[in-house]
């Protein structure tokens, strides 16, 4: 800031009004919501990952504007804020067949060059798509992990849904399918969400070193993520 | 097709800079229901022309060049559609520092009445510099104007905030 530069209206010894100082700082915190940026990113899904090229951020914001995308990936938007919140996320505005038809997201890429070395707790090793790892299944207290069926056109927002829905029921399928996240989407967009639902999924079947490990794993992979505060503090850090 | 390099520049891009995006959209007078849309219209800009940023300015200079721009085109397709809002720009000004929740909603609204009384030209540079924080040099890069035009603009919009403040005090509104 130059000398020129008057002190700003929010800032103590500014010429402005205390009116003026108190409109200028609840102005400043104006911010939105984790929930309203993560909906965002899911939105721009192919914009985030260069997946389609600039050929595929051209027709996006138009596609949002129709709804389309809000119908099947806003609701993986507000996910990991019903995770992180210790809220349940809406349901789905229209049932997961319709969306699919719907969505903007892309599947599967086949290079994945897009996707980071994956985070992984220590006893987990890469997961190909099909049946889980023995280390994800539940121990035997645990409710047993029933997998959903496989859903070949579903989308990358549509699966993390399903994963966050099965939180209640199996924590154990919860962090099955998140773990088969990576390998059913190499070019994803929501790596940070997927994250928080295994994180989740790992303290509600009580292992908590693993979660603790791999919320470590999330601040250093995604250090200005929006929700690495609350995860950090969740695990007690 | 970009690279991934690129790819990975555009996501770090959002990750640091989203949120304030946001802010500056809304406090340049993009209806609340249409932010979203605006922010996405923001970043496939990003996308498209990261490559080519050369550093010459400050990475958010840059991106808050192309707020101006996405938002400034609204406001024209807005114009045409004759959807311009009319707040009362004194209503709320009764909120204080420590106020409640919803004082401070009320607040917020109050500030954007405001900011909807000043020329466009003026409410830029205001948006950039009291609430966005960037120097007035930054600001005149981001605008496109000599920096003695952008101090210029700044006073002109704090005396006018100034005076419809006063105004309401005067008028008998509760400071």
């Amino acid at each position: 800031m130059s000398a020129e530069d008057p002190i700003r209206f929010r800032d103590a010894g500014s010429s402005g009004s205390d009116e003026l100082r108190a409109l200028f700082q609840a102005g400043t915190d104006d911010l939105p919501s984790d929930a309203e940026l993560a909906a965002l990113a899911a939105k721009l899904g192919p914009v985030l990952t260069g997946a389609g090229g600039a050929a595929a951020g051209a027709g996006m914001a138009a596609k949002t504007k129709l709804g389309l995308a809000a119908l099947g990936v806003a609701g993986t938007g507000v996910l990991a804020w019903a995770l992180l919140s210790g809220r349940e996320a809406p349901a789905p505005a229209m049932p997961a067949a319709t969306a699919v038809q719907l969505r903007t997201a892309p599947t599967v890429t086949p290079s994945g060059a897009n996707e980071p070395p994956a985070v992984l707790a220590p006893n987990e090793a890469p997961t190909p798509a099909g049946p889980p790892a023995p280390s994800e299944t539940a121990p035997s207290a645990a409710p047993r992990a029933v997998a959903p069926p496989f859903r070949p056109a579903e989308s990358e927002a549509e699966f993390l849904e399903r994963a966050r829905g099965a939180l209640g029921q199996s924590p154990a399928a919860a962090l099955s399918l998140a773990n088969q996240h990576r390998a059913r989407f190499p070019a994803g967009v929501l790596a940070e969400e997927r994250e928080v639902i295994a994180i989740e999924a790992l303290k509600r079947l009580g292992r908590t070193a693993e979660a603790e490990q791999r919320v470590e794993a999330f601040a250093r992979r995604f250090p200005g993520s929006a929700y690495r505060k609350k995860l950090e503090a969740g695990a007690g850090r | 097709m970009t690279s991934p390099r690129t790819h990975l520049e555009v996501r770090a891009v959002f990750d640091e800079h989203a949120r304030y995006v946001w802010r500056a959209l809304r406090h340049l007078g993009i209806p609340e229901a249409d932010v979203e849309d605006l922010c996405q219209e923001v970043f496939v800009v990003v996308q498209r022309k990261l490559a080519e940023f050369e550093g010459r300015s400050e990475l958010r200079t840059w991106l808050y060049g192309i707020c101006l721009r996405v938002a400034a085109d609204h406001r024209r397709r807005a114009h045409v559609r004759n959807e311009r809002p009319h707040p009362d720009p004194t209503e709320g000004l009764a909120a204080s520092p420590g106020m409640r929740p919803d004082a401070r909603a009320e607040a917020r609204s109050a500030l954007q009445a405001l900011l909807a009384e000043l020329d466009d030209d003026k409410r830029v540079v205001l948006v950039l510099y009291e609430l966005e924080g960037l120097t007035m040099k930054e600001v005149a890069a981001a605008v496109g104007c000599p920096l003695q035009t952008a101090y210029s603009r700044l006073h002109a919009a704090r005396d006018r905030l100034t005076a419809l403040v006063e105004a309401r005090r005067s008028n008998g509104g509760t400071p």
